[in-house]
């Protein structure tokens, strides 16, 4: 497709872009046209989820700018879904107090600029484009991360981040460049095709694959490439916490998924047989690794952010079931899982965040009397807390029953009955938490205070929803498994 | 079907007093108890309803037609799950005793001042999820209420708690998550095994798991029997069944009173309950295959039990070691496979219900006095508090199998009915009977008799609104010991039903 007529099914983006650009001016401007700028960065998001349903298609559309990007179901259910965290995440800063102080625009103008790429990223269909997407949303982050200068952890976040960031990067585009010189194609969809005309040797797809693999694992956290998250997750603003946990990390699943069944569909790779029952055995155990050390790991954590960076990489190994179901018929249950996952947890850093601001600190003694102090906060970080375990009538159990679900007909039932004990074991440290609430000892240290409106709108509505589809769970399954509508080769 | 939705009014309207309760100003927040009473009053009227029009000639069990007061409804079409209540006798007297006690252990616990809103309300909730589970005939429906169930009791347990109530909350949500998750993997690998998919327990029941098999771990497993496995580890842990009952000492000492009283009354009918519901008519040769160890291990309970509770010295954990004595014998008359023994069993459920309701009623007016519960630390109370005395006295002969109470009738038949089948195990079974008169009698004796322990010359007797609670329990106690036949009607089809289809497949 030409580029003129390619610009029309990348609107969404051109509106996050110049939305940016944009915002930034606002930043220039007086104090009473930043208000104005805030409301602009909120609306930006909406405007181009607008005019992303507005042109939603059930049709695949290829060849987008000479074939570099891809419209098909699950790529505009990804950009829906990302859109929608963005406008929560932009809407969560504008109390932050902490944020504001340093440069609330420009950190809007981040998490446009974030956005972004994540849409990108969600409809690369070329390898070059997937990692120019990918630093897209990379190199903004990193910026978000480190965006307290004051701040010994944000700094040292922000550098980690860089650091591990740029290595995994490297390792991605070397794996990358692998694929490009054994097929002789960018095009994601030709590759397979192109791999099994030239006769590449088995030893030198499997390592192009595992290096691809890391740079992806890197981004959604999986074991053993998880060790940045607890820093950057702490260092971080916890608003930016937790759009970071959730953005960022569901692009990269949705790239990682792209990828894998570009090449590991049955008959894809004729010449290869039993690599992608192969592939499929290895994330399994990726997903149990990464669930169980995650769990482990934050069973001993006293900072909570850094448990819910550990309980964040848990999820990242549940959501890898949904990738470890041969043929991509858990893609369905995995998006659902994801939309499940971004609800409760970016509840839980949001309001983890506005303690942490109230208390200055956030360990677990400084929760201790939380749910008398503040019975509005409690009950929502409660809830947000037992959704992370998994327990009904909340959404989170709905994830994991979905996900277990699809995984038993899969033939998975090991890696089921891992994913089931370990909701167990996270359970202890969840409920560290809520013990903290209501069963510490210790009451009234801190002074009430109340939230603002915009957060107590937000946590609510984030509240409502984990409730809400926890109870009615057709309209959410029925979305991902639109979205698993997934476009395989040509 | 009924026009009247009794089960599900039943079930929901305590959840109604929730958003009332918390709506109520702090500065009344005393009503709360009252408002918490009303909230359950009218479960308890229903139950009356149901108890008289209950049809005692069907059975249910498996037969959709046969089940009494069915509401169905579609809750959720990607699953084909959905809103799927209904009763037989397996259940009816499990939600009879579920609205009596939560009644009883109301008026109980008037004398909560730390929090009553919260109390209260927690307690409805408590309520609805525990008739949830006895009225749901969807797998899911059932899970759900087990695992909502859990949240009330962590907080009851550990805000309104003894002095370890942490420890103890955290310890019981642990092993009874550990136990659901494995119900959950159990109820899904049906589902996807059962064709159609379905998670509707009764259309599980028609589905033929026998022979099944699968791969994991590079072994090929018998689907039935691994399936049983989870199913009976997930209800073990509830029942508690030895060795996964270690947490039932901490949480039933810790709880407060009324609390204890749900706990030891309802909640620990839910394992052995979820084994007749559905471990047993889904998977009916993994049950013949597994009964002798289930009666085996309803020995180790019943001695194992019986020896704990005679060692302790708090007397709230002697009684709540005698619990897991008692269960045994619901074990050991489910294990048999005969009709007596099945009967037997849901008497016992019902028995064992009620007496230790009234157990650990009568230690919590204890404690309220003495403020502790050394058994060794009183001494001639019955000088003292002479109704109390005559009120314990008659709650611990109930407990250890006095004729003509309640329990002599439902353990004689759980032992009558696994006689044939398990004599040995039986037989030994008796002893825990022995151990039980001397736990009771020893613990009555060092309490009550003897000379009066100076310290507690001025310890009030029980009160009227104590005595309220109790008289109710004792009253059914005396009736079913002298005449259990009403009581039995209300299950016998069903246990007749439920023994058939598990040995002959009918």
């Amino acid at each position: 497709m030409e580029a003129k007529e390619s610009l029309i099914w990348v609107f969404p983006e051109i509106i996050l872009a110049v939305g940016a650009l944009i915002v930034l001016c606002f930043a220039l401007a007086s104090d009473r046209a930043k208000k104005l700028g805030f409301g602009v960065a909120a609306i930006i998001p909406l405007a181009a989820l607008l005019v992303l349903v507005a042109r939603f298609t059930l049709e695949p559309v290829r060849d987008v700018f000479y074939g570099s990007l891809m419209l098909d179901p699950f790529s505009q259910v990804i950009s829906g879904f990302f859109l929608v965290v963005g406008f929560v995440a932009v809407i969560a800063s504008i109390n932050d107090t902490g944020i504001q102080k340093v440069g609330g625009l420009e950190y809007a103008a981040f998490i446009l600029c974030i956005l972004c790429g994540m849409l990108l990223v969600s409809k690369a269909s070329s390898l070059l484009m997937i990692y120019l997407a990918l630093e897209m949303v990379s190199v903004p982050s990193y910026l978000a991360v480190a965006f307290f200068p004051a701040s010994k952890e944000s700094q040292e976040g922000g550098l980690k981040y860089v650091l591990f960031g740029a290595l995994t990067s490297g390792i991605l585009l070397y794996g990358l460049s692998l694929l490009y010189g054994f097929g002789g194609t960018l095009e994601l969809y030709e590759l397979p095709r192109a791999l099994a005309s030239r006769e590449v040797p088995l030893v030198g797809f499997i390592a192009a694959m595992a290096l691809v693999m890391v740079g992806f694992g890197f981004k959604i956290t999986m074991f053993p490439f998880h060790a940045w998250a607890p820093d950057v997750y702490q260092g971080a603003p916890t608003a930016f916490t937790a759009f970071l946990s959730v953005g960022p990390k569901v692009a990269g699943f949705a790239v990682f998924t792209r990828v894998a069944l570009s090449f590991f569909s049955p008959d894809a790779l004729p010449q290869f047989p039993g690599v992608d029952h192969g592939f499929y055995s290895l994330v399994a155990l990726l997903s149990a690794a990464t669930m169980t050390y995650g769990n482990f790991a934050a069973l001993s954590q006293d900072n909570i952010k850094r448990m819910l960076a550990y309980s964040s990489i848990s999820h990242a190994g549940y959501a890898l079931i949904g990738l470890a179901i041969p043929g991509g018929k858990g893609i369905g249950v995995l998006l659902y899982y994801l939309f499940v996952y971004a609800i409760m947890n970016m509840g839980a850093f949001l309001t983890v965040a506005f303690v942490s601001r109230t208390r200055k600190r956030e360990t677990l003694s400084d929760f201790d009397g939380l749910g008398y102090d503040m019975p509005y906060v409690g009950i929502l970080l409660t809830l947000f807390l037992f959704s992370l375990t998994g327990i009904p009538p909340t959404v989170g159990f709905v994830g994991k029953f979905a996900l277990f679900s699809r995984a038993i007909e899969g033939g998975l039932l090991w890696l089921v009955l891992i994913a089931a004990l370990n909701t167990v074991v996270s359970l202890y440290y969840y409920v560290k938490v809520i013990k903290a609430l209501y069963l510490g000892g210790s009451r009234a240290l801190f002074p009430a205070e109340s939230l603002p409106i915009m957060q107590s709108c937000t946590l609510g509505a984030l509240g409502a929803l984990t409730l809400f589809f926890g109870l009615f769970w057709d309209p959410m399954l029925r979305l991902g498994d639109l979205g698993a509508k997934i476009v395989l080769g040509v | 079907m009924q026009s009247f939705p009794l089960l599900s009014a039943m079930a929901f309207f305590p959840l109604l007093g929730i958003p009332v309760i918390l709506l109520l100003p702090q500065s009344k927040a005393s009503y709360a108890k009252w408002l918490g009473l009303v909230f359950t009053l009218p479960s308890l009227a229903l139950g009356v309803v149901l108890y008289g029009s209950y049809n005692r000639e069907l059975a249910g069990v498996f037969d959709p037609a046969s089940f009494q007061f069915i509401e169905r409804v579609p809750w959720i079409k990607t699953f084909n799950i959905e809103y799927f209540v209904g009763i037989d006798g397996l259940s009816v007297m499990m939600v009879l005793l579920t609205v009596l006690l939560c009644t009883l252990c109301m008026v109980a616990s008037f004398s909560i001042k730390q929090s009553p809103k919260g109390y209260f309300s927690l307690f409805l909730l408590l309520e609805t999820g525990m008739l949830g589970v006895f009225i749901s005939l969807d797998f899911v429906l059932f899970y759900v209420f087990w695992e909502v169930m859990l949240l009330p009791m962590y907080f009851l347990i550990g805000v309104w708690g003894g002095p370890r109530r942490v420890y103890a909350a955290i310890k019981f949500f642990l092993y009874t998550l550990l136990g659901s998750v494995l119900m959950l993997v159990a109820m899904l690998a049906f589902y996807s095994q059962a064709e159609p998919h379905t998670f509707d327990l009764l259309r599980l029941i028609q589905s033929d798991f026998s022979g099944v098999t699968f791969d994991m771990f590079g072994r090929v497993w018998d689907f039935s029997k691994v399936m049983f496995l989870l199913l009976f580890i997930g209800f073990a842990v509830k029942v508690p069944i030895f060795p996964f009952h270690t947490w039932l000492p901490d949480a039933h000492v810790e709880a407060p009173t009324a609390i204890s009283v749900i706990l030891a009354g309802v909640l620990l009918k839910m394992g052995t309950y979820g084994l007749m519901r559905i471990s047993y008519p889904i998977l009916p040769e993994s049950a013949i295959w597994f009964s002798g160890a289930l009666a085996v291990l309803a020995l180790i309970n019943i001695v194992y039990g019986a020896l704990c509770a005679m060692a302790q010295q708090d007397l709230k954990k002697m009684v709540a070691y005698s619990s897991i004595s008692h269960m045994g014998f619901v074990l050991l008359g489910m294990s048999a496979l005969t009709e007596t023994g099945m009967n037997g069993a849901i008497l016992q459920m019902f028995n064992h219900g009620t007496i230790t309701a009234m157990l650990f009623l009568l230690v919590g007016v204890v404690y309220e006095r003495a403020h502790h519960r050394n058994i060794d630390g009183f001494g001639g109370l019955a000088a003292n508090m002479p109704v109390y005395a005559a009120f314990t006295g008659f709650a611990w002969f109930a407990a250890l199998g006095l004729p003509s109470l309640s329990s002599f009738i439902s353990e004689l038949m759980c032992l009558l009915g696994a006689f044939n089948a398990y004599r040995t195990i039986t037989i030994l079974s008796v002893s825990g009977i022995l151990l039980g008169a001397a736990y009771m009698l020893w613990s009555y004796q060092r309490i009550f008799l003897g000379p009066l322990n100076e310290r507690y010359r001025g310890l009030a007797d029980i009160s009227t609104r104590e005595v309220l609670s109790l008289v109710p329990l004792a009253a059914i106690v005396i009736l079913v010991g002298i005449y259990p036949m009403p009581v039995i009607s209300l299950m016998q089809a069903s246990s007749r039903a439920l023994v058939n289809l598990t040995t002959l497949g009918v």
